[in-house]
């Protein structure tokens, strides 16, 4: 996990679009000059907008989400980054390299070393076994035969398949196969994860062990990793930043705490309505400060518990249960503000806790 | 419950009936009524007095053509019993007036039940023609107009005019067409001699090797090797039937024929393989290639085998190699369609993660695709194997030899005895190939 604003960019999607239809172009361009809607574009040039405007990046070693319902262009998007489809305008970079400038060979090269990617329906090849489908991309680089099954064998590991070698991935359960798949993703120690809804075919509790496992890998390896989900709990879990994308464009940005605590727009205000926001919403964002409060009440700070500024309201929720009087909110031991039970219970309930 | 069994025609429905019928909507409503309440058959007075003229108004054809054909068949014997004379003694006004009246009855009864079918056709497609039209009625009139009166005079008069009875034929238009191919084959075969030349003597050394190799192997050697395929692919079952099998072929004197016989099957199959599999990937990758060679792979299957029997052996002469080249014909379509077919059926996802992994096109097509279409492309074999077996007769007709010849022999000195034996053996030869080839075609 990075707290760090100045790492670097690992992926920057520039405006990127994309049209499906024989008359693309010419779509687009009416989209760009006369602002037609999605509609619009269909029934004038039989064409359809699956990303539009598309622009965000994630930096290195993070996790970023992107979460939106099928046929949000989500699944479209990711596939921009490694160029399984080309889009019809826009940039994509990743580090500082222009994807879309490389001819077929380079290309694949990228594909190979840089970018694993993980499928909804893991996609193995049936007819090889496990550990030959997570050498398959040292195999498809020409990577000599110990050497890559040793390294399918490492990675098998990782996810905790070992004795799983040598069975055809049809004799695995559907959580064992995707994690198969993540083996395979990261057999070339690439640099990015592209994960395309890997455990929405999953059952909840095996999804949810996945994800812990999942994340602990993450923070253990720092990949930069691009997590595709149509489940807002499991993007609020995984990522260290959000995009929610309906229609096709991007609806708004922002870490978990950002989304929940300040929708951008009534979509996503109701996605997040019923999310839990005990993990999610820390001390500093409904504390009253220090010197409002103190300007309407008398407070002996000495006698009040204390709580750091990116405490969560579970963790306050725990002082103000043992303590009668009101919670001092500290950075670095210097008192920054406030919370009373009533602002508590209103930001567990989500409202404005100043009211 | 009541709802179902009283079910009636709502508000909404009556609306679009009234689109759908245009003109005397009050009694199709009142009788889709009755349908709907289970009353199917209702006699339709329009339908019963008009007959096809009725049915082609209300854009019904089969009815149409119904009644088409029971009114002419009416009509003759009507004619028949008026103007016949001697010839159609038999023929009564009565019963012809009985049939019409019977058949345009029953038209009647089962007109409005297929009018109504009719409406849920439109109901689901309002594309669908409907209500009454003139031009409908016109074309249902012109229709009757061009095949009752012809028809009912060919059947109903003693003396036809010759123009009816038969096709005016024009016999120059076929004899200088077929002269003209019969042209184009020789210059053929003159111009590219060497070629053809070329491809028999491939051929027959190919031959020469398998005969050598299936004959020329001692009997006992060959049989052990056989049962050791059976074994290896299929287990116990399949090898006694095997053994069974080669016992009947050795003891009734078929062995080398069945072996030469095998010889040819094998050569046919390894050129279809060998040119099917490949065209058949190309079909795979390339649409525009697969639409030009999906009618010529009809033609190759359809057409009878002895017509091209006939330039097998102007370019070739007869013996084996003609025969192969003509079992080849026939027996390689099933090999390419299920080459494409196999490679077609590979999950799209699979390739993308192939993609995605960096692999190019070849990586894809020799690490995903051919391997997951091994199982189609051996039924493929399988089919080219029983295809190439089918044609062992008619490979003997040009020189083929084996068991098809003795078949032959037996059909033209009509010794049926001699001809089921040798039948048995082409038969037992087919089994033992498919059941090694499907045998490990499953296990593997």
């Amino acid at each position: 996990m990075i707290k760090d604003n100045t790492a670097r960019t690992a992926i920057e999607c520039r405006n990127v679009w994309k049209i499906f239809g024989n008359r693309a172009d010419e779509a687009l361009e009416a989209v760009k000059t006369r602002g037609l809607t999605k509609e619009q574009i269909h029934q004038e040039y039989d064409c359809v907008v699956a990303v539009a405007d598309a622009t965000f990046d994630a930096k290195e070693g993070e996790i970023f989400c992107i979460m939106g319902l099928s046929g949000s262009g989500k699944s479209t998007l990711v596939r921009h980054i490694n160029r399984l489809i080309e889009p019809t305008a826009g940039d994509i970079l990743i580090g500082d390299q222009d994807i879309n400038a490389l001819n077929a060979q380079q290309l694949r090269q990228i594909r190979a070393e840089k970018i694993g990617m993980v499928f909804q329906h893991t996609a193995l090849l049936p007819h090889r076994t496990v550990r030959e489908n997570v050498a398959l991309s040292l195999e498809l680089r020409d990577v000599d035969e110990q050497k890559r099954l040793k390294i399918a064998e490492q990675k098998l590991a990782l996810v905790q398949l070992t004795g799983w070698e040598d069975r055809m991935p049809s004799e695995l359960s559907g959580g064992m196969q995707q994690r198969v798949g993540l083996a395979r993703a990261m057999a070339a120690d690439p640099e990015i994860l592209l994960m395309d809804e890997p455990f929405s075919a999953l059952d909840p509790l095996i999804r949810r062990q996945l994800q812990d496992q999942f994340l602990e890998l993450a923070r253990s390896m720092n990949k930069t990793t691009l997590f595709i989900t149509h489940d807002l709990d499991e993007a609020i879990r995984i990522g260290n930043r959000i995009a929610i994308m309906k229609d096709g464009e991007i609806v708004q940005i922002g870490t978990p705490e950002q989304i929940i605590t300040a929708p951008a727009n009534d979509y996503v205000a109701d996605f997040v309505k019923d999310i839990s926001r005990l993990k999610l919403v820390s001390a500093q964002t409904i504390m009253e400060p220090l010197a409002n409060y103190l300007a309407l009440h008398d407070l002996d700070l000495s006698s009040c518990p204390t709580a750091p500024h990116d405490a969560d309201l579970d963790y306050l929720i725990n002082l103000a249960v043992t303590h009668d009087s009101p919670i001092i909110v500290n950075d670095q031991q210097v008192p920054l503000g406030v919370v009373t039970k009533r602002q508590l219970l209103r930001g567990i309930q989500g409202g404005n806790t100043n009211e | 419950m009541s709802n179902l069994n009283n079910h009636t025609i709502n508000e909404r429905e009556t609306e679009q009936l009234k689109d759908f019928l245009v003109s005397s909507s009050d009694y199709y409503l009142e009788q889709f009524n009755q349908i709907a309440q289970g009353r199917k058959y209702q006699l339709n007075l329009a339908a019963v007095l008009f007959g096809p003229m009725w049915a082609a108004s209300r854009n019904i054809w089969q009815l149409f053509w119904l009644l088409a054909v029971t009114d002419i068949t009416a009509f003759i014997i009507i004619g028949r019993s008026l103007w016949g004379g001697e010839m159609y003694a038999d023929a009564s006004l009565a019963l012809g007036l009985g049939i019409l009246l019977l058949c345009r009855g029953i038209g009647g009864c089962i007109a409005n039940l297929l009018y109504h079918r009719h409406f849920n056709q439109w109901r689901i497609n309002p594309n669908v023609q409907s209500g009454t039209s003139n031009q409908r009625a016109g074309r249902g009139l012109l229709l009757i107009a061009a095949t009752y009166p012809l028809t009912i005079y060919r059947f109903s008069v003693q003396e036809v005019v010759d123009f009816l009875a038969t096709f005016p034929t024009s016999k120059k238009i076929a004899s200088t067409t077929a002269r003209s191919i019969d042209n184009a084959v020789d210059w053929l075969t003159i111009t590219f001699e060497d070629m053809f030349d070329s491809i028999t003597w491939l051929i027959r050394s190919m031959l020469d090797f398998l005969e050598l190799l299936f004959i020329g192997t001692p009997w006992p050697v060959m049989a052990l090797l056989l049962l050791l395929m059976a074994w290896k692919s299929a287990g116990w079952r399949v090898v006694a039937f095997t053994a069974l099998a080669l016992a009947y072929l050795g003891f009734f004197g078929f062995w080398d024929k069945a072996m030469s016989t095998m010889a040819l099957v094998g050569a046919s199959v390894f050129i279809c393989l060998s040119i099917g599999a490949p065209l058949g990937i190309v079909a795979a990758r390339n649409p525009r290639f697969n639409a030009v060679l999906n009618p010529i792979l009809d033609i190759m299957q359809t057409m009878p085998s002895f017509v091209y029997l006939i330039p097998a052996i102007a370019f070739f002469s007869v013996g084996k190699p003609p025969a192969v080249l003509a079992t080849v014909v026939f027996a390689m379509p099933p090999m390419i369609r299920m080459t494409t077919l196999g490679i077609q059926q590979v999950s799209p996802s699979v390739i993308e993660a192939m993609e995605a992994f960096g692999a190019s096109p070849r990586q894809i097509l020799f690490k995903a695709q051919l391997p997951l279409a091994v199982p189609s492309i051996m039924a493929g074999i399988n089919q080219s194997i029983m295809m190439s077996l089918s044609m062992v007769v008619v490979a003997a007709l040009i020189g083929a030899g084996g068991l098809g010849y003795d078949v032959l022999f037996s059909l033209q000195h009509l010794e049926a005895g001699k001809g089921l034996l040798a039948g048995l053996a082409i038969v037992l030869c087919a089994m033992i190939m498919d059941r090694i080839i499907q045998g490990h075609h499953k296990s593997s």
